[in-house]
């Protein structure tokens, strides 16, 4: 998947651990743990609201977008270099 | 799954417990029963009940057996004849192996029968528990759809192939009887519609997944 979730980054930023922000947002820690390990397929607007508000972050600090193939690309140009 | 739901799937599943049980023992009694036989068979001549589906007349598929009669009245009798009857002979064999062959189709098709209600308990135990929406559920149901597909050809064929070869030791005298061949439309169309529902089972898998991996 080319989107990952970087809630675990943001966890240390904000000097937080995993099972507070599950109290605060009322997430299981069985959802959250799907979600920081990137295993979710998808995330609804009100969850992302709820961690955006607790976190004190914009989804983008939350959510990633890399493409797999220029990443690869990139890869080889640096070993052909 | 509310509590009337939960509590119907239990009884399900008791009345399922129930029949693999009394079918298990009936199918252990049957096989000691033909297994035994020779035993009691041998060196006597106790004879032994056997039964056989047949069909009165000739010809496999459609048979038919000329009858002749008379009439009187405004419309004469052309021509009278049976069509399609089937019957069962029943007779008395002092051979084991005729005796044995004419139970094998029972034997094959009460283990196909008990192996389906052994599937459908395992089934039932998931719709307990809650979640019925796993692949090896889609395989189960695939696998009773294709033994009931299987069944529907194969059992009639076996029975043709046993009274086939029961009415070849047997001579009736006075009545002409055929192996009967008859496919089981509603097994097989049964067995289709279940391999159908299995592909809806299966989409419904990658819903529950989908529905699951969303937060």
């Amino acid at each position: 998947m080319p989107i990952s979730v970087n809630l675990d980054l943001v966890l240390v930023k904000r000097k937080m651990s995993l099972t507070e922000l599950s109290e605060r947002v009322g997430l299981t820690l069985a959802n959250l743990s799907i979600l920081k390990t990137n295993k979710a397929k998808a995330i609804r607007f009100s969850t992302l609201d709820a961690l955006c508000r607790e976190l004190q972050c914009q989804p983008g600090d939350l959510l990633e977008y890399s493409d797999d193939r220029e990443r690869e690309a990139q890869q080889d140009r640096t070993a052909e270099g | 799954m509310n509590a009337q739901k939960r509590i119907s799937a239990r009884v399900v599943k008791i009345w399922l417990d129930v029949s693999l049980v009394l079918g298990g023992i009936f199918w252990c009694l049957l096989l000691l029963w033909l297994l035994l036989s020779p035993l009691v068979m041998s060196g006597s001549s106790t004879s032994a009940d056997g039964v056989v589906q047949v069909a009165i007349g000739s010809g496999s598929l459609r048979p038919v057996l000329s009858l002749s009669g008379t009439g009187s009245g405004s419309a004469r009798i052309d021509s009278l004849r049976v069509v399609d009857g089937r019957g069962e002979l029943r007779f008395k064999t002092t051979t084991w192996w005729l005796h044995f062959v004419g139970a094998v189709t029972m034997l094959v098709g009460t283990f196909a029968v008990l192996f389906v209600i052994y599937i459908l308990r395992k089934i039932v135990v998931t719709v307990t528990a809650g979640r019925p929406f796993t692949v090896a559920n889609v395989r189960r149901i695939r696998l009773i759809g294709f033994l009931l597909l299987v069944g529907g050809v194969v059992i009639p064929l076996a029975e043709y192939l046993v009274a086939r070869i029961i009415l070849g030791q047997i001579i009736s005298e006075g009545i002409t009887l055929s192996p009967p061949f008859d496919l089981n439309g509603g097994v097989i169309l049964g067995g289709l519609l279940i391999l159908v529902l299995a592909t809806v089972f299966e989409y419904g898998v990658r819903l529950e997944s989908d529905q699951s991996l969303t937060i």
